[in-house]
């Protein structure tokens, strides 16, 4: 593979003509290290693919911005001339050409020789675990394999960039899964720039050596997977990554009153100031379960429901508030609905974030 | 098996329709090899009328088959090109694109004869052209460039050849490998299927035909109806044989070509 290539947008922002008129994507300034996996993760319409068009040159950004492939601008080029790999979510396989055929389209474009493009192939076809495939037609593949091929594909004309447009998600759980940890393995080993966009936190987690969280063309955080899951910059991206529970109260030294009890506030987070209303955020699997008579139990609460999930038990527990608490505990138990309990929070699992009054800043 | 009364009810009225349709077919066909239709069947068989055909019109079916391929030629040319536009702007769903779609047709809703009208008006004075195949060509393929445009523009619409250009395009290719590589492998069976249809309405056109038509530029559907006009019937009839024995294949052709479209697809 090439030596690893770093990305940088300068104030990209992309407007398109048929839609509203709004942005799609306001000026962004993003830079991709060279040989890490870059997440973009975000709902739809966050402008997550757009931004990834962009780096592809699928798009071209509105006036003034640039895309930088290392020290080279290819703002104008299009996406032929820029050496980018890209994997799309509908495999995007030419249905005309067998497995093989479609690995070495690249190569054919090259022009490089048949006996050179069939040693290619055999190698790439090991690479995605497809041994002896080569002659089938796309249409007697699985949805995983066809996606290996589309991987393959990609990866034979050694493109300085990977770009991936949610690989996985037209495929089933399982199969997810596998594919997820092959992938993985292959990012890692082969060292290349890559740029993935999800839907899907769970995978935003498990690849990217740095996640993009974006929210209506804007970039809500970036940073690890771990920044992101417990130092998440907005109510936003708390509510977008993972499970959150969220209470409002008023605050009292060293802590929140709430219905059910109190949340510890370290000082740091209390803003100084008591009986103040206030909203925290805590995530589920931080919620400890205590026994109502220690003296431990800072929340009491009445169970509503309960799930097993095998590995942990979720809870769901009347505190008194509009949404009920969830718990998750991994211990071994069983809780019967009605049933009343204890519960307290550590300190540093509580999270207290600038409130966003999104509708209020919105345009029209 | 047992059947209700119903089911025998419906066969029975299936099967009517069927002969009403399929009658006057055979007759005409049997008309085509009977010694003298009037006195019936039992004057003999005979292939004269069908030889005598060969011998009078045989130039009328050549120039009809030499007018469909060169019909072919230029529907694929304007009409392969035309449909990837359509379906590259926004998917073919623009509005330019369906008024476009719309205009396309207006031959096929305009009578035929007021077509031809309009040609010879606008055209009639260049004598060299009026008077050569070229003219009636023109003809033809006004009325079945939108039966090449069509079948060519779903087959597009259905494949998601966007992204596939797309892929291609990360792999190198540039717009002309892409279109040839790409666009035309995975639209062939729009354009098999259109070509059949333009080939079938070419060989069959008979209404802007007949406007646009000199003596020496008669094609088979006019030649038909002259051969009606001032013959025997056995004569016309004959015609209508060999007719049949050139469009039938072509249609057979065509329902294969519809259905393995229609596997791809599902693929």
């Amino acid at each position: 593979m090439n030596s690893s290539l770093s990305i940088k947008l300068r104030q990209c922002a992309k407007t398109f003509s048929s839609g509203s008129g709004a942005p799609a994507l306001e000026p962004i300034d993003l830079e991709i290290h060279p040989g890490e996996t870059l997440v973009l993760l975000g709902p739809s319409g966050c402008g997550k693919t757009t931004t990834l068009r962009l780096i592809a040159g699928l798009e071209f950004p509105d006036a003034g911005g640039r895309v930088l492939f290392g020290d080279d601008d290819v703002t104008d080029l299009p996406i032929e001339k820029r050496g980018v790999g890209m994997v799309f979510q509908n495999y995007a396989l030419f249905p005309n050409m067998t497995v093989g055929e479609n690995i070495a389209y690249g190569l054919k474009i090259r022009k490089m020789p048949a006996a050179e493009r069939a040693a290619r192939i055999d190698t790439l076809l090991e690479m995605v675990h497809l041994q002896g495939l080569g002659h089938r037609r796309i249409d007697q593949l699985s949805g995983g394999q066809k996606q290996r091929v589309a991987l393959a594909r990609a990866l034979a004309v050694e493109p300085r960039v990977l770009l991936l447009d949610e690989p996985l998600t037209a495929l089933d759980a399982k199969l997810r899964e596998t594919l997820r940890a092959d992938l993985n393995q292959l990012l890692r080993k082969l060292g290349i720039t890559a740029i993935y966009v999800t839907h899907d936190q769970g995978e935003a987690m498990a690849l990217g050596d740095r996640i993009v969280v974006m929210e209506r063309g804007k970039i809500a955080q970036i940073g690890t997977p771990q920044d992101i899951y417990y130092r998440p910059a907005s109510e936003f991206v708390a509510d977008f990554i993972g499970t959150m529970n969220r209470v409002r109260g008023v605050t009292r030294v060293g802590h929140l009153q709430i219905a059910a009890g109190i949340v510890p506030l370290a000082n740091a987070n209390g803003n100084g100031k008591a009986d103040q209303q206030a909203t925290v955020m805590f995530r589920p699997e931080d919620v400890e379960i205590v026994s109502l008579d220690t003296a431990g139990a800072e929340m009491f609460g009445d169970v509503m429901s309960t799930f097993f999930m095998g590995d942990r038990t979720r809870l769901m527990v009347d505190v008194g508030a509009d949404m009920p608490m969830i718990v998750e505990t991994r211990r071994r138990g069983v809780w019967h609905a009605g049933e009343r309990i204890g519960l307290r929070v550590p300190e540093h699992a509580v999270m207290q974030l600038p409130v966003q009054h999104f509708s209020g800043e919105t345009r029209s | 098996m047992k059947h209700s009364l119903r089911f025998y009810l419906q066969l029975t009225f299936t099967l009517l329709v069927c002969a009403f349709l399929i009658v006057p077919v055979v007759l005409s066909v049997l008309a085509g090899v009977t010694e003298n239709f009037f006195v019936g069947l039992s004057s003999g068989f005979t292939l004269r009328w069908v030889v005598q055909v060969w011998d009078t019109y045989q130039l009328t079916i050549w120039r009809s088959i030499v007018i469909a391929l060169a019909c072919l030629a230029v529907t694929l040319l304007v009409g392969v090109p035309l449909a990837y536009m359509l379906a590259r702007h926004q998917g073919g769903n623009s509005r330019l694109a369906r008024v476009f779609e719309e205009l396309l047709m207006m031959p096929v809703a305009v009578p035929g004869l007021a077509t031809a009208l309009a040609l010879i008006m606008a055209y009639g004075q260049y004598r060299a052209f009026r008077g050569s195949l070229l003219f009636i060509l023109v003809g033809h393929v006004l009325f079945t460039l939108p039966f090449m445009v069509r079948p060519v523009l779903a087959v597009m619409q259905s494949s998601q050849l966007a992204v596939l250009e797309e892929a291609a395009a990360s792999l190198g290719a540039g717009a002309r490998q892409r279109f040839f590589g790409v666009v035309i492998p995975n639209a062939a069976s729009g354009i098999l299927a259109g070509a059949l249809m333009v080939v079938t309405l070419s060989i069959g056109e008979f209404n802007i035909t007949w406007m646009l038509h000199t003596p020496l530029t008669m094609t088979l559907p006019v030649g038909l109806a002259d051969a009606y006009a001032s013959m025997r019937l056995e004569v016309g009839s004959a015609y209508t044989l060999i007719f049949l024995l050139m469009i039938v294949p072509l249609l057979v052709a065509m329902q294969w070509a519809s259905q393995t479209a229609r596997t791809r697809v599902r693929l």
